[in-house]
């Protein structure tokens, strides 16, 4: 288990480095190869292997998202502080407060685990019949949440009003054509079904990394100088609200269906009032953490129905749990491996920079655009040319989304109501009436 | 308090109805969404309309390129002379000063009550998330005073910074002929944030809904007027009978991060215990004191210890903490790169 956990590290790292490109797509493949080589990869070195892929995962492909999404500086207001940190020149110090975050929440993770073990399994018991109220009110909250942005200098009302609704409007229309998306996805046959967990791929990469990318592309803005610091400016009771917001962001996006780490971590920011930019980084590296790590350890919790994720999804096909003494020896060999990932991860900051600093970042820029458009085509290129095709238009229109929060200043985790509308809908009875409604 | 305390807030006032939690659980759950919806209500009439249409008879718009603070000063002290002078309100709306799309100069206004005086001090280039420079204080011309011919009415905090997105504003209300009323935001915590809207609400979900989405949609919005009035800036509670504000207790600040924490995680305990106590086969089977003592008592207590230990060896705040402070501590110590 400890061996093919290195082994999976390794890969986890590795492949984090290239823009775009998520670990699940490289599981998706391994778990494909083991699936057609029987005995390939040893059962008992699954869950190890698994599990290194994605601490890797949640410590390395920080590095990417910090370095390869610079904005201009009138994107300002739709970027995260990390990508703020490194338009100021201190993506590297960025990097060491997520990983440091992501350290910290391998610790809670530890310390949480009689909780988790004890409490969880009978809270979700409790809260199992009010799932769809729950999510909705998720929903509710993040349209209900997009204040008004404007600066008020209009002269009339109307004038204020509408100057400060551009962002609301815009954020409510993403919304509404996200899940109106992900309604018209999930109930027809425009994506083959062969392509499984990964179908929804040219959904994510049209909504959150092509507009991105794009951006950086059209904005052309150059990179800053980078500094290579020593230390992170921190105070310990920064560092731990910063990584105790993430955690429980990470653990209600770990815990319930849908949510993701990018939801429970603005649900957590909120409730702990978090405004400093430094907390809001290690956050961000702790909720990574919790969500993949965390919502992957908790399948091999037997019986507690708690895992939740693409890679507890994935593996559950082939691997099912079978003593609790495997959940707490794949937690040691996690917390091993988170350390080793969080100096990998310090390595890959100043590799990045380094290349940074010699190469066009517009060029680089291009060549994630294309690693993005290639990663849309692998799980299709089987199902023949027309689904390639599909995959691409669906990548199109969703791009076409994913750019109006870009654009108009909202939030882009608005775009996750192409998986939050049709599943809320289909929990609340009203799937059939909305279905011949649309006609699907 | 933050928008996320209101609206689980509202959801656990929502919790309290009877036969809510069974219409939650066979499907009906409408009734706790007009919870969360309710709760958050008041702000959202507030800073998503109410604002925007609140007459302004005055703007102070600071020319970034020639910053005069006695200017402002006397603009602002104007405000409240003119009050006195005419009998009649005058309300003020303060801009920001934008530098960049993400940099911005900070001014602060204060109102000296007891010498009768605005005073107005030139601050820092701040980001947006309101971290400011180092050292890009102006050093001269930074401080401006203006004489206010009249006794000021002051209650909320004395000094405000206008510093990101859109500023505050003020009215001035005169009261007999020497004095004049200042109140911050008036247009915030008026008739949104009054126990006599929150009736009205629930009353008009019960007749169009029934009994149960009225007491919860009036309870939400209660509960959001009751949490509000934990702070300074207090809310109209019984508008239109009441035309100011009630001063608020004075317990909480609307920022701050433990009480909204604490709200948050009060009001999930409390959803919690209600779904399982309305459950038909309940999982906790501890009676109320003890759940509570557990689940919210108990870690509360262990928070507070933490926070108390770390505040000790928290190291004193920098004069100036800013980001150019911390450049200039990496160029001293790091490689410099690119």
């Amino acid at each position: 288990m400890g061996i093919s956990g290195v082994i999976g590290l390794g890969i986890g790292s590795v492949f984090s480095l290239l823009p775009g490109l998520h670990v699940y797509n490289i599981a998706g493949l391994i778990l494909l190869y083991s699936l057609a080589h029987p005995g390939a990869i040893a059962e008992q070195a699954l869950p190890g292997l698994m599990l290194g892929m994605v601490v890797g995962y949640a410590f390395v492909s920080n590095i990417p998202s910090l370095f390869l999404g610079a904005p201009d500086e009138s994107a300002i207001f739709v970027v995260l502080p990390g990508q703020k940190y490194m338009m100021s020149g201190r993506g590297y110090e960025a990097a060491m407060l997520m990983g440091v975050g992501s350290l910290l929440a391998l610790v809670a993770l530890m310390l949480a685990t009689p909780f988790l073990v004890g409490v969880l399994p009978d809270v979700k018991t409790v809260l199992r019949p009010h799932m769809f109220w729950i999510l909705a009110a998720v929903l509710l909250f993040l349209v209900m949440s997009e204040w008004p942005k404007g600066t008020d200098r209009e002269k009339t009302g109307i004038g204020r009003w509408l100057g400060g609704w551009r962002n609301v409007g815009a954020g409510l229309l993403t919304m509404a054509v996200s899940g109106f998306l992900g309604i018209v996805l999930m109930n027809s046959a425009i994506l083959p079904s062969e392509a499984g967990f990964q179908g929804f791929m040219p959904v994510f990469i049209g909504l959150f990394a092509i507009p991105m990318v794009l951006t950086n592309i059209i904005s052309n803005a150059p990179v800053p100088k980078q500094h290579f610091s020593t230390g992170v400016d921190l105070t310990w009771g920064t560092m731990l609200r910063g990584a105790g917001g993430g955690v429980l962001g990470g653990l209600f996006a770990a815990t319930f269906p849908v949510v993701t780490g990018g939801i429970g971590g603005l649900l957590a920011g909120h409730a702990t009032a978090q405004r400093d930019d430094r907390s809001f980084v290690v956050s961000q590296g702790a909720n990574k953490l919790v969500y993949y790590v965390g919502a992957f350890l908790l399948f091999f919790l037997p019986g507690s129905g708690l895992g939740k994720g693409g890679m507890a999804s994935m593996t559950s096909i082939v691997y099912s749990p079978k003593r609790p003494e495997e959940f707490y020896a794949l937690m040691g060999i996690a917390a091993l491996m988170g350390v080793v990932a969080f100096f990998f991860s310090l390595f890959a900051a100043r590799l990045t920079v380094r290349i940074l600093a010699r190469v066009d970042y517009r060029r680089v820029s291009l060549v994630t655009l294309v690693l993005a458009l290639v990663l849309v085509a692998v799980p299709f290129y089987s199902s023949g040319v027309h689904s390639l095709i599909m995959a691409y238009a669906v990548t199109l229109v969703s791009a076409g989304i994913g750019m109006l929060p870009v654009a108009f200043g909202a939030r882009r985790v608005n775009c996750m109501a192409v998986l939050l509308v049709p599943l809320i809908i289909n929990m609340s009875g009203l799937g059939p009436p909305v279905l011949r409604f649309l006609g699907l | 308090m933050k928008g996320i305390v209101h609206f689980i807030a509202g959801i656990a006032a929502a919790t309290f109805v009877p036969k809510a939690a069974d219409m939650a659980a066979s499907g009906n759950s409408f009734v706790f969404l007009l919870g969360g919806l309710f709760g958050l209500l008041p702000d959202t009439l507030d800073f998503k309309f109410y604002h925007f249409f609140y007459r302004r008879d005055r703007n102070v718009d600071p020319d970034p390129a020639s910053l005069d603070p006695k200017q402002i000063a006397q603009q602002v002290a104007d405000c409240a002379n003119d009050a006195l002078k005419t009998g009649k309100e005058v309300r003020l709306q303060l801009h920001t000063i934008p530098l960049s799309a993400d940099t911005w100069r900070r001014y602060t206004v204060a109102f000296d009550v007891e010498q009768s005086a605005v005073e107005v001090e030139i601050g820092p280039v701040i980001t947006t998330s309101q971290v400011p420079f180092w050292g890009s204080a102006p050093k001269e011309n930074n401080y401006g005073r203006a004489k206010v011919n009249g006794r000021m009415l002051y209650t909320y905090d004395r000094s405000t910074a206008v510093d990101i997105l859109r500023g505050p504003s003020f009215s001035f209300l005169p009261v007999g002929k020497d004095q004049v009323e200042i109140a911050f935001l008036p247009w915030h915590r008026s008739w949104s944030h009054s126990v006599t809207l929150s009736l009205f609400c629930g009353a008009v979900m019960w007749l169009l809904l029934g009994m149960a989405y009225g007491l919860a949609t009036g309870l939400a919005m209660l509960a959001h007027v009751l949490l509000d009035s934990l702070g300074f800036m207090g809310s109209n509670l019984f508008w239109p009978i009441t035309k100011k504000r009630t001063l608020g207790l004075r317990m909480t600040r609307s920022a701050s991060a433990m009480p909204n924490f604490v709200s948050v995680h009060a009001s999930l305990v409390i959803i919690l215990f209600n779904l399982n106590r309305m459950s038909a086969t309940p999982v906790f089977h501890a009676p109320w004191y003890e759940f509570f003592l557990w689940s919210f008592a108990l870690p509360l207590a262990v928070l507070l210890v933490l926070a108390e230990v770390f505040k000790r060896y928290e190291p004193p705040a920098p004069k100036e903490p800013a980001v150019l402070r911390q450049l200039e501590i990496q160029d001293e110590q790091t490689e410099m790169f690119g």
